[in-house]
């Protein structure tokens, strides 16, 4: 399947970014309630034979090339956007082989991976990339192994070392949050780092989702679809930014503003800015602790 | 690697290393690139056994699992009523293809540790060995005691490989370890690992607990439960009856019947499989029941829950 990317898309400032109806069409919903609480919808990342959302392990669409380019925008404005403990070496190299393994098998025309023991070559089509490197040797990348290829996907990433029966958040990617803290995150366990989530300690969502990440296992991946609402396409909205994006003049700060009426002629617009969680959860034990 | 839970291995290389053990290589039938393993992890082969219609399944840790060797297992001949090591002894050649689970790993080493305490007993050494290469290349202090049969003693050493300095201890039978004076010199910080029979992962474990070791600090091998004893599900509105295998999940059994549960996350969690129940006793295995709800036994997560006995009547 060939995408036609968009290489021109902004997520700042002039805000040039849309959805082509077939990319409506392929959005991983609808929704089917008139309302929503947090709930427990993680799942079986069972692929979808039609194409659309599910289709591959790390789905890549028509604003992949842009999102990239944002990424970088941001990473060069904020490096601590990416940060890794160093006990998590192993996870960063296994995180690059999956998504690398994932990437050139479910789209061969897009991403190409070669290679001779250590020796691997990988080709990415789409941001023109050719890297020759060797396997466990982060010299022979421009970035660390987890933020190199990090920075060739779409949505955040999470590294989780499980340990004292819990999960903990020991490195990860974010720019396009949902007003979140990789900063204040980092080194926190799974319920810590959920911490100002409201009304879901009580129902017990969280205790049930460590469970069941913690019993995520290699070769089954799982998925959990997620979306949050901002009257922009801005993907940085981020605590650290928050100057930039919160306090403007299209600022919602919830009262009458959040009753449906108000989002009712928006359900457009909100659409494409809808941030679609990739929901790879990389098996916890193998991704942070593998060899 | 994908998600392919279903390995296809040729075995590369078997050797005896002793009468009763075998070293067996394993790599991709298809010459690919295996999943990376932690060390602890574990494989499950599907090996045929005589007098069984199906193949056993039998889970075996990983003693290493690199590009050069593949995946290399240690397998002690036991009880022959277990076929799987029997085959594995009598039968298997190079060159022969295995249906194998990708590695799962339910005795991974903690991050944080600051020292590693193992104690294997017999076989047990197998997720040891793995540790031993992980604990040297990570550079963390490690201290081994190694329990084994004064015939095992030379072999297992060489399978170590001790080198200068390194704490290594091989006991010829139990009378020579002494857990309450081995736990009870270790610095705070330190975590144990066991592996081996379970009478000596039971004593590991409450020695521990009595010198007043975080549990936290505490691990024991552990190749998980996702099956257990097959049963008889009757559907009580139909009377239809459905036998789950061991190795089968109750949700499984149902919609190889032809019958849609409806479910989600098939781990426990999420609770939209739930059915309800008329007759039989639970094993509870979800997360999602309230203790309440558990203790009325009228209803069940079939996607990991079973019948502790041989039959289960659903009221569906």
């Amino acid at each position: 399947m060939t995408i036609a990317f968009k290489p021109d898309e902004t997520f700042r400032g002039d805000f040039r970014y849309a959805n082509s109806p077939a990319a409506i069409l392929r959005f991983p919903f609808p929704f089917d309630q008139d309302s929503y609480m947090y709930g427990i919808n993680m799942e079986p990342h069972t692929r979808s034979t039609m194409g659309g959302a599910f289709a591959a392990a790390f789905d890549v669409d028509e604003h992949y090339v842009a999102e990239c380019a944002e990424r970088a925008a941001v990473l060069a404005a904020d490096p601590g956007r990416c940060q890794v403990l160093p006990h998590m070496v192993e996870a960063e190299w296994d995180t690059l082989e999956l998504i690398m393994e994932s990437l050139s098998a479910d789209y061969p025309e897009h991403f190409t991976l070669e290679r001779e023991g250590d020796d691997w070559i990988w080709t990415n089509r789409p941001l023109s990339l050719h890297q020759r490197f060797r396997f466990g040797d982060p010299s022979s990348l421009p970035q660390s192994p987890f933020e190199y290829i990090a920075r060739q996907a779409q949505g955040d990433f999470t590294l989780q070392d499980q340990r004292d029966g819990t999960l903990y958040m020991d490195g990860g990617i974010a720019t396009t949050q949902a007003d979140w803290s990789l900063s204040f995150d980092l080194g926190m366990t799974f319920h810590e780092w959920h911490g100002p989530v409201p009304l879901a300690h009580q129902k017990g969502v969280f205790d049930r989702a460590l469970s069941y990440l913690m019993r995520v296992r290699y070769g089954h991946p799982a998925r959990r679809l997620n979306w949050t609402m901002t009257v922009h396409p801005r993907l940085d909205t981020s605590p650290e930014n928050y100057p930039v994006w919160g306090a403007g003049p299209h600022h919602f700060d919830g009262g009458q503003h959040r009753r449906d009426a108000a989002f009712a002629g928006r359900i457009a617009d909100i659409l494409p800015a809808a941030a679609l969680e990739r929901a790879a959860v990389l098996h916890p034990r193998l991704s942070c602790q593998h060899r | 690697m994908r998600d392919q839970p279903v390995l296809s291995l040729r075995v590369a290389a078997a050797e005896a290393i002793a009468p009763t053990l075998r070293r067996v290589s394993l790599r991709a039938a298809d010459g690919a690139r295996l999943p990376p393993a932690a060390a602890g992890a574990h494989i499950t082969l599907s090996l045929p056994a005589s007098g069984h219609a199906r193949p056993l399944k039998n889970a075996y840790t990983l003693v290493s699992a690199d590009l050069e060797h593949g995946y290399t297992l240690i397998v002690r001949r036991t009880d022959p009523t277990r076929g799987g090591s029997q085959h594995i002894h009598e039968a298997l050649a190079v060159g022969d293809v295995l249906e194998a689970s990708v590695p799962h790993n339910l005795f991974a080493l903690h991050s944080q540790a600051k020292k590693v305490l193992m104690i294997g007993g017999g076989i047990g050494i197998t997720p040891l060995l793995a540790f031993i290469a992980a604990l040297r290349a990570r550079g963390t202090r490690f201290e081994l005691h190694q329990i084994c049969n004064s015939a095992d003693l030379r072999v297992f050493a060489a399978l170590i490989g001790a080198q200068p300095g390194e704490a290594v201890h091989l006991h010829a039978g139990r009378s020579t370890f002494d857990a309450a004076v081995v736990l009870g010199a270790q610095p705070l910080g330190t975590h144990v690992y066991s592996c081996g029979p379970a009478a000596l992962m039971d004593a590991i474990a409450a020695q521990a607990a009595a010198l007043g070791w975080p549990a936290s600090h505490v691990h024991r091998e552990d190749f998980g439960a996702a099956g257990g004893e097959p049963f008889t599900l009757t559907i009580g509105t139909s009377g239809a009856r459905i036998t789950v295998a061991a190795d089968q999940t109750m949700l499984e059994a149902l919609e190889a019947a032809g019958i849609d549960a409806g479910s989600l996350c098939r781990g426990g969690a999420c609770g939209v499989c739930a059915l309800p129940v008329r007759a039989g006793e639970l094993e509870h295995r979800d997360h999602y029941l309230s203790a309440d709800e558990r203790q009325s036994g009228a209803v069940v997560m079939p996607c990991v829950s079973r019948a502790r006995g041989d039959s289960l009547v659903l009221d569906i």
